[in-house]
């Protein structure tokens, strides 16, 4: 979800700010939904990543490869999927940087939100099985200690919430 | 705290760890915004945003309608399929407004940098790379003689109006522009539009004359004439080639009131010989192995960095043009063709236009930077130009009293010189100060024990080069394309100066005419072939040669006339205009293929300028394969061989032959002359190979032949089978075997930023140097023009590029295929916006505001 959030907010925002855009929207969106700190920077990586990419491709297709052609040897990229691809990662790697700075953020400043519900449009239980399967790439992490998004806590929350 | 929470878990996270993931976001930020070496800053770059993707142009254009600043009246461009623009406004300051508004949007970082470079300031956008490179433009004075002939170009109302309402079009498209917008080479280089000025223009045009008039032999012609003597001198570089028909028909009279040639100051012979070799970069001294240190700064083959600018002036910057009168053409009407001969870049160096306002209807060929159309038609005459290749540029040597260069030997006298400070901005915010020396002649370009800037120029010599002197050159173009006969035409020439050209004009009226035009300094025979004593007045120019003396022609009985850089006039001419021009081959067989016209139609002209024909192999090989014909060669040579005496000596893409006598040729032209000229690294001007073709047919048995640096005696029939031998070596040698013409001298079209994938490389075309169709690798037939003056005229032509100066736009390279096939387009002239009809792609509406 925080993927799908933040790849409308850099595609929109694109338009509107500079290009260190996806890296603050990372940030925000990291500091507001994640509930685990590997899955904030993964959420981070493929919602900036995604909305650079589709972004290029979709400019790309309109232009019928013509420049992405022109521009895949400047960078030893293999034709226009390659120069679409590097657009993807450097947003991706800007996202996935800002998101996993915003959950540590969030940590620091909130760390009761870390345990509200998650907004409603949230599937909980899909983040629980998310969150069990797969490791955090943040070694110290308490959010690897096993938290259980089953039942999330009460708090008085809603500071971060919507 | 609530349990189970992960902060009640980890409670010695603190701020650290916010902290250190910041500041890593931050830190991957900045990394993707470095410079690393040539790499632009990345995540700028890639941005969908603002990066390069939004250069990727959508194939369909749409019509727009825009307010701009600066309009008097409405204006509609048409632009069409082929994304040529058709302005039709109100007032000549609205046409020029437009053009500048529609060719900035088309081609503004190509007018930017080519301007920059005029200005010397390269530097300031794209770093100290560049310097040299800036140093060398203002020593030569480029940037100063800008300004001057932009004095006058205001002076005068209409250039003034030209020049100023494209300067406010070219602003208004900047003006509209946020940095998303911007040409992908902002992007990639790094630097942003600045605002574009009418001094902008004048420095384009002032680099054009760089281009066509800046080159010059002194040098090497005087260290040729130290070493090898007067009378080889006079016997290999000879001011007649009688071979050549001259640009002006032999035999038309001259006028017989002509002022005496001045003469040339006593003592003086026509041919001073220089104390000693003038080894660049050595200031005169005598040579010494230390001093010749001619290696120049290696070409940047990085394609992402912008390498220094070719600063010599091709030698091979021609041209061909010819005019075919009525009584040999298919209509019965005159045609017009044209095909200058220059670098060959993306973006393009001309950008096709059509002109309409009350009193103006124009379509051609313009340079993006400049107003008007340079080489192109009207609804009455057409015109087209090739370099005239005069001698407007000479070296003095200076005899300084000291090493203050304060002042220096003229007239028996000590005169101070001038002392300019020329301060060049470098990116990064430093500047670098060089102070320029001037004598009365003009600027000492390069001091002593400095890094030479070209092989050309000398040290410690003062430059005087017409280029230098202001003059008002786009006046010419404004009356030009108002000009509805020979008359008007005639008298549109005079103030254009420099580069002189060989203009040709052809009019619905049924006239043709040649005009061998600019201005041109009174010379004694001889002057400033070879570094003049700066120190001795008679060495000075003298004044001007009166207009009414310049050799041209007009409905000549022969029926045609052409130009293709050969001499202007035949020996009966008095006066001495130059010794460099191109009386080779090429001007040989396009006069002998414009002679032999009948009917010709627009389809003939063209195939007339694309003619592959090697006159030089035509006389050579009937010659050199007999030499070879009985030596024992390997198999594979005497296949070779024999593929040669088949060859047709056209130069064809896919012809072996072709590859194989070039290589041969070549090959046998430099074991002629490099032991002659070998031994030391003083830059020499050898033998043209023209030259060096009639020794062949005349003298085979020559003691130039022998090489002198062995004990044995070699004559041409051993040279030539060596040649041969090694020729042929080396081309099996190739991969995938001999290569053919195309692959063996592949058409690359870089990008002027030397860009590599903006380019496009091995193109695969017919052509050679010495053909009519003048393609070398890089260098060749920039723009092809026919025009057919029946009723109202009708052009045709190509050029090898695109409108569009985006690699990211379908016109960036579009014509390029068909250029190299031997394509051409009808060039659309619409009388009125409706007329474009289907053939009108999209419509700019524009307002003032």
């Amino acid at each position: 979800m925080a993927g799908l959030l933040l790849l409308a907010g850099c595609w929109l925002g694109g338009y509107l700010f500079p290009w260190w855009w996806p890296a603050l929207a990372a940030c925000a969106i990291g500091a507001w939904l994640p509930r685990r700190a590997g899955m904030a920077a993964l959420s981070g990586f493929l919602g900036a990543g995604a909305a650079w990419a589709c972004s290029a491709a979709w400019q790309d297709f309109r232009n019928h490869h013509i420049l992405s052609h022109r521009i895949a040897p400047l960078f030893h990229l293999p034709g226009p999927m390659g120069a679409i691809a590097a657009t993807g990662l450097v947003g991706g790697l800007m996202g996935a940087a800002g998101a996993w700075a915003g959950y540590a953020l969030r940590e620091w400043l909130a760390p009761r939100a870390l345990a509200i519900d998650p907004p409603p449009f949230v599937d909980a239980r899909k983040a629980a099985a998310d969150a069990a399967g797969s490791e955090s790439s943040d070694g110290t992490d308490a959010a690897r200690t096993g938290d259980t998004p089953e039942a999330p806590l009460a708090g008085p929350g809603g500071e971060l919430g919507p | 705290m609530i349990p189970g929470s992960p902060r009640a878990r980890s409670p010695g996270a603190g701020w650290v760890r916010p902290a250190l993931r910041l500041g890593l976001m931050v830190l991957v930020c900045i990394l993707l915004d470095s410079h690393l070496g040539p790499v632009p800053p990345i995540a700028r770059f890639f941005s969908p945003f603002g990066g390069f993707w939004r250069n990727a142009e959508s194939l369909h254009a749409s019509d727009e309608k825009l307010s701009l600043r600066g309009l008097t009246e409405p204006v509609t461009v048409v632009f069409d399929k082929r994304r040529v623009p058709h302005i039709f406004a109100q007032n000549a300051h609205d046409a020029f407004f437009a053009q500048g508004f529609v060719t900035a949007r088309d081609r503004l970082w190509q007018m930017e940098i080519q301007s920059l470079a005029g200005a010397g300031r390269l530097a300031e956008v794209l770093g100290p790379n560049l310097i040299e490179h800036d140093r060398f433009q203002r020593r030569l004075g480029i940037p100063q003689a800008a300004a001057r002939s932009l004095e006058v170009m205001l002076r005068d109302e209409e250039t003034a109006t030209a020049v100023r309402a494209y300067a406010d079009g070219v602003n208004a498209w900047i003006a509209g522009l946020d940095p998303e917008d911007y040409p992908i080479e902002y992007k990639l280089l790094g630097y942003a539009p600045g605002k574009w000025s009418a001094l902008y223009t004048a420095l384009m045009l002032k680099n054009m004359q760089w281009t066509l008039a800046g080159g010059g032999d002194d040098l090497p012609m005087s260290n040729t004439l130290a070493r090898m003597g007067r009378d080889f001198t006079a016997r290999f570089y000879p001011l007649r080639h009688p071979e050549t028909p001259p640009v002006i028909p032999a035999g038309t009279a001259w006028d017989t009131a002509a002022p005496p040639p001045p003469a040339a100051p006593s003592g003086m012979t026509g041919r001073p010989v220089p104390p000693t070799l003038l080894p660049f970069g050595a200031g005169g001294q005598p040579p010494d192995s230390a001093a010749l240190a001619p290696s120049l700064p290696a070409k940047s083959k990085d394609t992402a960095s912008p390498s220094v600018p070719e600063r010599n002036p091709d030698p091979g910057n021609g041209s061909n043009n010819f005019v075919i009168s009525g009584a040999h053409t298919a209509t019965g009407h005159p045609l017009l063709a044209n095909d200058p001969h220059l670098d060959l870049s993306l973006p393009s160096i001309w950008y096709e236009i059509q002109l309409s306002a009350p009193g103006l209807s124009v379509y051609g060929a313009s340079l993006p930077g400049s107003p008007a159309v340079i080489i192109g038609f009207n609804r009455k005459i057409a015109w087209g130009m090739t370099n005239g290749g005069d001698d407007v540029l000479d070296w003095y040597r200076v005899t300084f009293k000291d090493g203050s260069l304060s002042e220096y030997q003229y007239g028996g006298n000590w005169k101070p010189t001038r002392k300019e400070v020329e301060a060049i901005k470098v990116r990064g915010g430093t500047t670098v100060l060089d102070t320029i020396v001037y004598t009365h002649q003009g600027p000492v370009v390069l001091k002593d024990q400095e890094q030479p800037f070209t092989r050309n120029t000398p040290a410690l010599h003062a430059l005087h080069w017409l280029a230098l002197e202001p003059s008002n050159e786009l006046r010419a173009f404004l009356d030009i394309m108002r000009a509805r006969d020979y008359a008007d035409f005639a008298a549109a020439l005079d103030p254009y100066h420099c580069p002189s050209q060989n203009f040709a004009f052809a009019s619905v009226d049924g006239d043709i005419a040649l005009f061998h035009h600019g201005l041109f300094p009174r010379k004694w025979k001889g002057q400033g072939r070879f570094t003049l004593d700066g120190s001795e007045p008679g060495n000075d120019w003298s004044g001007w040669l009166p207009r009414r003396y310049e050799p041209a022609a007009r409905n000549p009985a022969q029926g045609w006339l052409a130009s293709a850089n050969q001499s202007p006039a035949d020996s009966t001419y008095p006066f001495y205009l130059g010794a460099g021009y191109l009386d080779g081959p090429r001007a040989r067989r396009v006069a002998s293929l414009a002679a032999e016209a009948e009917s010709l139609t627009v389809g003939g002209a063209f195939a007339l300028m694309q003619d592959e024909y090697d006159l030089t192999a035509a006389d050579l090989l009937p010659a050199l394969l007999p030499r070879i014909a009985r030596a024992p060669l390997s198999r594979e040579d005497s296949a070779a061989r024999n593929s040669l005496t088949a060859w047709d000596f056209r130069h064809r893409p896919d012809s072996k032959p072709a590859a194989l006598f070039d290589q041969w040729w070549r090959l046998l032209y430099k074991a002629t002359w490099s032991d002659e000229f070998g031994g030391d690294s003083v830059h020499y001007q050898w033998p043209s190979k023209d030259r060096t073709r009639k020794l062949i047919l005349e003298e085979p048995d020559a003691e130039w032949f022998d090489d002198i640096t062995t004990p044995a005696h070699e004559t041409l029939s051993s040279l030539a089978l060596r040649a041969f031998r090694d020729a042929s070596a080396s081309l099996r040698k190739r991969p995938g075997g001999p290569p053919d013409w195309a692959a063996y001298r592949p058409v690359v079209i870089n990008h002027l930023a030397h860009i590599a994938p903006f380019g496009a490389m091995d193109v695969r075309a017919g052509g050679c140097a010495d053909c009519v169709n003048s393609l070398k690798g890089a260098h060749g037939p920039s723009w092809r023009m026919v025009v057919d003056l029946s009723g109202e005229p009708s052009g045709y032509g190509i050029y090898p590029g695109g409108q569009s100066g985006n690699p990211g736009s379908p016109h960036y390279a579009e014509f390029v295929a068909d250029w190299a096939a031997g394509k051409h387009y009808p060039l659309s002239f619409f009388s009125d916006p409706g007329m474009a009809g289907g053939e009108a792609d999209y419509r700019l509406q524009l307002r003032g505001r």
